[in-house]
């Protein structure tokens, strides 16, 4: 422990002697780097239709793909990697001369109080670090990957948040966790930029989170516009209580419904802990309600709400989102079940995604929700590859500049109708508006549009 | 109401479920005392071999029978492997060993060796499942009925079983005095394996049954413990029916709640209510059912080991120093502090700590069983952050942006009442019924406020400002050694005052009420008073902890103060040793985020889920190891190390040891007073135990009260003190009426007792038995010991009372550590050392040796005659009565039969006839009952 204390000071003394010219100011590239369309939609656009009818095709970019845009002169060391080797010294096109690139994956992918497992987001995270430093790593040097799992306690996403200070990262790739705790306020202190899902209030006003998706605004607004298409016009909002954290996706539920004059009767708070769905059921359909989402915690609450939906000869849509499912739940869910996705991968990351996952990680699954880490790691290396000398402060810079940023065309374009209106929850208007898709489950995996979104392994 | 009854048929679904699971629970706790948190892995592992076997292909009555037959031998095995050799710890120790191989299980099915995950199965009813129609509107699927069914014929069996079957009732009689079935050559221990292994069966029976229901999942079946919990705290742990009827309840009410019909008060269909509000009532129904003190019957159980209290002024200066050192990085010697990141895991140990120190106060000392801790650290965090980020406060208004001072002082504030309203469930219940007690009222507090968005500030949260400290910014995220300074100032503070109490009277009284709340009572001791004051100690140390953990973050969240990391922090403490101040370090240091985690995550990569298995492995191991807790088994060591080191450093001048005796107490005769006993009846149920009885006691005279067992002796003295509540006549003190005050209050009017079966404070030394005796009752000093607890030489009549039953030799022994005979006699001392005007003595010989017999008598005759005591003597021996009284009553069947001087009463026909010279016959006719309990035969 001393002796990392010590390397740490060794560090920092090397960054403050670094730090000494003037003319430090960070280089960005003059041309954007994005490649796509500005995701923003035009409110005038008619409603997609869903499910039943061909759904619009996601707009994804008819532009080759990009290549990393390696910087003719070598980026400058950065003086805060001394302690650690490089991850790849021999791969394909990597100056072993250079100082790896640090980025932290700071994400809940293992939750042993909740049972939940989701090793795909961390399987997601290093396919993408291990596939840029095959291709070269960022403008030769390596990306060294610090991964760091938040399960489920403000404490833990704090040690995250400083263990990746500490180790001198440039830039977080993440999924906001429910318990972020003080891990913004520390990122914000230390300048690093975080790219990320965007779905917890904490994020959404900080000036260092960069969201690549709609996030909790989007994603519940986009439900209630979906159901709204699906002829809905009383819905209710089924929650499981996980007490403050509901606030947000009802607050953008209702915003969603207001705007598509869908009327929304009183929310229902599943217990945590509630064990038979039936009575829970029982009361969500009353009041002549002809439509649910069920926002749910933990895989095992949707196959006993849906079979109880079921049971009860409720014949209206339900609807839930994709987050927390994992491929033997949606094995097992109903196909008249309706699961809205933040992203896809029926597109040309999606490819990437799962073409990367084959190669670097046989036999691993891959889903929609995890690709946002794949994504994430993706997007900080664009940027990266931009600067001659790659600094958090120099990302930040290059990310609150950037306007139209390559996505790959894994996130779904614009189709609300209208603007949202004015957000009561402050800094979420910062969050970019996209749109969500509703795919169905499937033996095989989710389906979109008659295509595999969610594969399972073999 | 066709709303009421569709609810509530399909709860009485999920209620007999509940009932059935509670029921196993009932078993294992029926032949072994242990509440089995493990329940629920045992119902897991049966539900996994089921879904396994029937995905396989096994014919459905195979997999079923396999499945329950893997559980129940799961449940010998435990037994054998776990509790048997736990068979002498306390029992705290035996259900948190319940809870480690529950923790074991689970790794086990999730992550290694068996890898499920969060997978969720389903397989299809084996019940019909057609809907029945009751009317139009009214029905519900025939599933739900036929679980009914099966839970009422289950029950009935067991009910059936123990009450009629032989084998039920040596299981009874195992439950109720091991040692009188070991006698009649019914070995306890094979006793306690067959109901291990059926109540292990009927878990899994449970769990067989509930998989086509609600699936199955490995974490599922823990959230039917703590309903099933409930159910069987309703019963008692002990009655099927009511079992039965308890889990019915739960269902219907938490389905009758979700559905939020009209006439249902709005409150309760909020978030948290359907859950929280099944649990309140069986509260409150036990609250109405318990008693405020134990019954003669109670057993004695053993008790962790508590810490002395003792606090090396030099140890604390120089383990402070070094910590303050580590976490400030004040740059000695050149040397910059720990790494963020452990200061961080420092600050989470002494946050949760500082939580863990609550619970010694409350379970270490007092002996009261919290599972809300974790519950009332979030009251305290909660209303310091809600206060500091100028938020509502449970939507009653806002009181401004407050400063940092203020908020935590006012979190200490209403966290304490809080706390207290808690510990009024500790008044009239006990053990394991108080754990469950307050584990319900953890769960109101979680779920109705701490997980209440619309308390915790909305889609926004709760987010603070950088926080000063008196001008000082201890922001956790720009100062963060500030902080951790802080946090280590906070702990430090709060165990100084947790050693302060046990040191002072205060923690004396705690301990007496632990050991044994009758003879507490007996010294005067307020129970109420003890147990409420130790639930507020210890909620104003956990809103401490709170308020550490909330300020932590800018922006707050509230779900980490929850019930299930209340039990995690019981077996991390217990763990550590519930009674030691060292013991809560412990606990904080093994929390999740704690420094030790953080070490072996810094050091070693392995995975969590196999932490959590071998986290589970090495708590049992512990246990059988160290059964009063890691640090309990090294304090003495250590503080005979520390003692060696400072002796070496610094030699101490004049005698080792300050002489507890340090003259002749002065003998002086205590306050002349008189009790008169008039026209005292006493009934228990149908039976009369007392009736019409008189008597008088008068200062400087012994009164002998001889009698054939079940003539209601003992009955007369737990009346008279306050133990038994008359039905009828008046019992005075030189004319002040005190049948209506409490056993408490009657011993400080000087009415004092000593009992048939000792009762003394085992885990206390013989010189704390009678200091505790002899302390003065000023309320005060319940604050005061806070901050300078007494120290004080023992009074006069302490010393007194120690030199004249001889035990200044014995001072520093532990009761255990003496004859039977001596240990009579301490009893005696301890009541005489309160320095009672009126002295009750039950049986004071019995189990003593002639010459014993006669040098008891002698004594007893001397407090009378130098101190003034007036004494009633209970006793068997009627030679020693006869030779020693200045007036004997008789008494049989309740009632006096002669009274008056030794002679007259020794000739008196009625005497002769019911009790002398005819005790073949006195056997027969003793009544059916007296009172309960064994040691009911007075």
């Amino acid at each position: 422990m001393l002796g990392r204390w010590l390397a740490l000071i060794l560090a920092l003394s090397l960054v403050a002697a670094s730090c000494g010219n003037d003319d430090d100011d960070p280089v960005v590239a003059d041309e954007p780097i994005a490649t796509s369309e500005p995701a923003t939609s035009d409110p005038a656009e008619p409603e997609p239709e869903v499910s039943d009818e061909p759904e619009p095709e996601p707009e994804v970019s008819d532009e080759p793909e990009p290549e990393p845009e390696v910087s003719d002169e070598p980026a400058e060391p950065t003086a805060s990697d001394e302690q650690e080797e490089p991850v790849e010294e021999d791969s394909g096109g990597i100056d072993p001369s250079l100082d790896p690139i640090k980025i932290a994956f700071i994400s809940n992918w293992d939750i042993p109080s909740l049972g939940i497992s989701t090793v795909e987001k961390l399987v997601a995270a290093e396919v993408a670090v291990e596939a840029i430093n095959a291709r070269g790593g960022i403008n030769g040097a390596a990306i060294d990957l610090f991964t760091c799992n938040v399960p489920n306690d403000a404490a833990s996403a704090d040690a995250c948040a400083r263990d990746a200070v500490d180790r001198g990262v440039v830039a977080i790739a993440g999924m906001s966790t429910p318990t972020n705790g003080n891990a913004m306020a520390i990122f914000e202190e230390a300048g690093i930029p975080v790219v990320g899902a965007a779905l917890e209030p904490s994020v959404w006003g900080s000036p260092v989170e960069f969201s690549i998706t709609q996030g909790t605004p989007g994603l519940f607004v986009g439900q209630a516009i979906q159901l709204a298409n699906l002829g809905v016009t009383t819905a209710r909002f089924v929650i499981t209580d996980f007490g403050p954290t509901t606030a947000g996706p009802l607050l953008f539920f209702g915003i969603g419904a207001g705007q598509m004059g869908m009327s929304v009767v009183e929310e229902i708070y599943v217990p945590p802990d509630q064990v038979d769905m039936a009575p829970i059921v029982q009361s969500a359909i009353a009041d002549d309600v002809d439509g649910i989402i069920y926002l749910l915690a933990a895989p095992p609450a949707i196959l006993g709400f849906e079979r109880a939906v079921r049971q009860a000869g409720f014949e209206g849509p339900l609807i839930t989102s994709d987050g927390p499912l994992d491929p033997p739940t949606v094995a097992q869910m109903s196909q008249d079940t309706r699961v809205a996705s933040l992203v896809t991968l029926n597109s040309p990351g999606g490819e990437r995604y799962l073409a990367e996952v084959a190669e670097f990680s046989p036999g691993s699954i891959a889903t929609p929700f995890s690709g946002i880490g794949w994504l994430a790691i993706n997007v900080i290396a664009d940027f990266a590859s931009q600067l001659d000398e790659v600094t958090s402060e120099n990302l930040i810079e290059a990310m609150s500049v950037a306007t139209d940023v390559d996505l790959y065309g894994m996130v779904f374009n614009a189709d609300f109708t209208s603007p949202i209106p004015p957000l009561a929850a402050q800094g979420a208007d910062r969050i970019v508006q996209r749109a969500i898709a509703v795919a169905t489950p499937n033996e095989d995996g989710l389906l979109l549009d008659g295509e595999l979104v969610v594969v399972f392994p073999d | 109401m066709t709303e009421f009854f569709n609810f509530a048929l399909l709860g009485l679904g999920l209620g007999a479920l509940y009932g059935l699971f509670a029921q196993g629970i009932v078993v294992i706790h029926r032949g072994s005392g242990v509440v089995n948190f493990a329940h629920a892995a045992m119902a897991t592992l049966s539900a996994y071999v089921f879904v396994e076997l029937d995905q396989r292909g096994w014919p459905l009555w195979l997999a079923m029978i396999s499945a329950v037959a893997v559980s129940a031998a799961f449940g010998l095995l435990m037994h054998v492997g776990v509790m048997r050799p736990l068979a002498n710890a306390a029992p705290l120790t035996k259900l948190v060993a319940t809870l480690g191989v529950l923790s074991v299980v689970q790794a086990g099915l999730i992550g290694w060796p068996i890898d499920l995950g969060s997978q969720q199965s389903f397989v299809d009813s084996f019940l019909p499942t057609d809907r029945v129609s009751f009317t139009d509107d009214v029905g519900v699927s025939q599933e739900r009925l036929w679980l009914l069914g099966i839970a009422i014929c289950l029950t009935a069996g067991l009910w059936a079983f123990f009450k009629y079957a032989r084998a039920g009732a040596i299981v009874r009689a195992a439950a109720e005095n091991p040692e009188a079935a070991s006698a009649l050559g019914r070995s306890p221990d094979a006793i306690a394996a067959a109901n291990w292994t059926v109540g292990s069966a009927l878990a899994g029976l449970a769990g067989v049954l509930i998989v086509p229901v609600i699936g199955f999942s490995v974490l599922q079946m823990l959230v039917l413990l703590v309903p099933a919990l409930a159910a069987a705290l309703l019963g008692r742990f002990k009655s099927f029916p009511l079992t039965l009827l308890g889990g019915l309840f739960i269902g219907v009410a938490e389905s009758v709640l979700i559905s939020r019909a009209d006439w249902i008060p709005d409150v309760f269909t909020g978030p948290g209510w359907s859950k929280s509000v099944p649990f309140i009532v069986i509260v409150v129904v036990l609250a109405f059912q318990g008693t405020s003190l134990p019954s003669r019957s109670a057993i004695l159980e053993r008790l962790p080991r508590v810490g002395l209290g003792r606090i090396r002024p030099t140890t604390l200066i120089v383990v402070f120093a070094a910590c303050f050192v580590l976490i400030s990085g004040a740059g000695v010697f050149g040397y910059g502090g720990l790494s963020p990141n452990t200061v961080a895991a420092l600050m989470q140990t002494l946050a949760v700590g500082t939580i863990a120190l609550s619970l010694v106060v409350v379970a270490g000392y007092a002996g009261q069983l919290s599972l809300a801790q974790w519950a009332l650290a979030g009251v305290g965090a909660y209303v310091a952050a809600r206060t500091a980020a100028g938020g509502d406060l449970v939507g009653i208004g806002s009181l401004g942006t407050l400063p940092m001072e203020l908020a935590i002082v006012l979190a200490v504030a209403v966290t304490v009442p809080v706390g207290i309203l808690v510990g009024l469930t500790a008044l009239r219940t006990r053990g394991v019924n108080l754990a469950i007690a307050t584990l319900g009222l953890g769960l109101l507090i979680e779920r109705v406020v701490l997980g209440n968005a619309d308390y915790t500030g909305g889609v926004a949260g709760t987010q603070l400002e950088p926080q000063t400290l008196f001008g000082i910014s201890i922001d956790s995220v720009t100062d963060q050694r500030r902080y951790g300074v802080f946090s280590l100032i906070v702990f430090t503070l709060c165990a100084l005052i947790v050693v302060n109490v046990r040191r002072g009277r205060t923690g004396r009284r705690l301990l007496a009420v632990r050991a044994n709340e009758r003879a507490a009572a007996s010294l005067g001791i307020s129970v109420v008073a003890a147990k409420l004051y130790a639930f507020a100690v210890a909620s104003g140390i956990a809103a401490l902890g709170g308020v550490l953990l909330a300020f932590r973050s800018r922006s707050v969240i509230f779900s980490d103060y929850n019930t299930t990391n209340s039990i995690q922090l019981v077996v991390q403490t217990v763990l550590g040793g519930v009674g030691f101040v060292g013991g809560a370090i412990f606990s904080g240091a093994i929390a999740a985020s704690g420094f030790v985690v953080h070490l072996v995550d810094d050091w070693f990569s392995i995975d969590e889920l196999l932490v959590a298995l071998i986290a589970g492995v090495a708590l049992v191991l512990n246990l059988a190891l160290f059964p009063d807790g890691v640090v309990s088994m090294q304090a003495r060591k250590v503080g005979a190390a520390l003692d060696y080191l400072t002796e070496k450093v610094r030699p101490r001048k004049g005698p080792d040891k300050v002489p507890v005796i340090s003259g002749a107490g002065p003998r002086e005769r205590v306050p002349q007073r008189t009790l008169r006993v008039e026209g005292l009846s006493v009934n228990f149920g149908g039976v009369v135990a007392l009736r019409d009885v008189s008597l008088e006691l008068v200062p400087g005279e012994v009164h002998g009260v001889i009698g054939p067992n079940g003539a209601g002796k003992t009955t007369l003295i737990d009346a008279a003190t306050g133990f038994t509540r008359p039905s009828a006549g008046k019992i005075s003190v030189d004319g002040n009426r005190i049948d209506n005050v409490t056993a408490a209050l009657r011993a400080r009017l000087g009415v004092s007792r000593s009992f048939q079966s000792l009762e003394l404070f085992e885990d206390m030394t013989i010189g704390d038995n009678i200091r505790t005796a002899a302390d003065g009752r000023n309320r005060l000093s319940y604050l005061t010991d806070l901050l300078f607890p007494r120290h004080a030489a023992l009074p006069g009549t302490a010393i007194a009372a120690i030199e004249e039953f001889e035990l200044a030799d014995d001072l520093d022994k532990f009761p255990s550590d003496l004859s039977f005979g001596k240990r009579r006699t301490v009893g005696i001392a301890r009541a005489v050392a309160a320095r009672p005007s009126v002295l009750l003595l039950d049986e004071p010989a019995a189990g003593l040796g002639e010459r014993e017999t006669e040098e008891l008598g002698h004594l007893i005759r001397r407090l009378a005659d130098e101190w003034g005591i007036a004494i009633m003597l209970v006793e068997h021996d009627v030679s020693l009565v006869f030779s020693m009284c200045d007036r004997v009553t008789a008494m049989d069947f309740g009632e006096v039969i002669a009274v008056g001087e030794p002679e007259l009463v020794q000739n008196d026909p009625a005497v002769i006839a019911a009790y002398l010279g005819v005790d073949d016959d006195s056997q027969e006719r003793q009544p059916e009952v007296e009172a309960p309990g064994p040691g009911g035969r007075g």
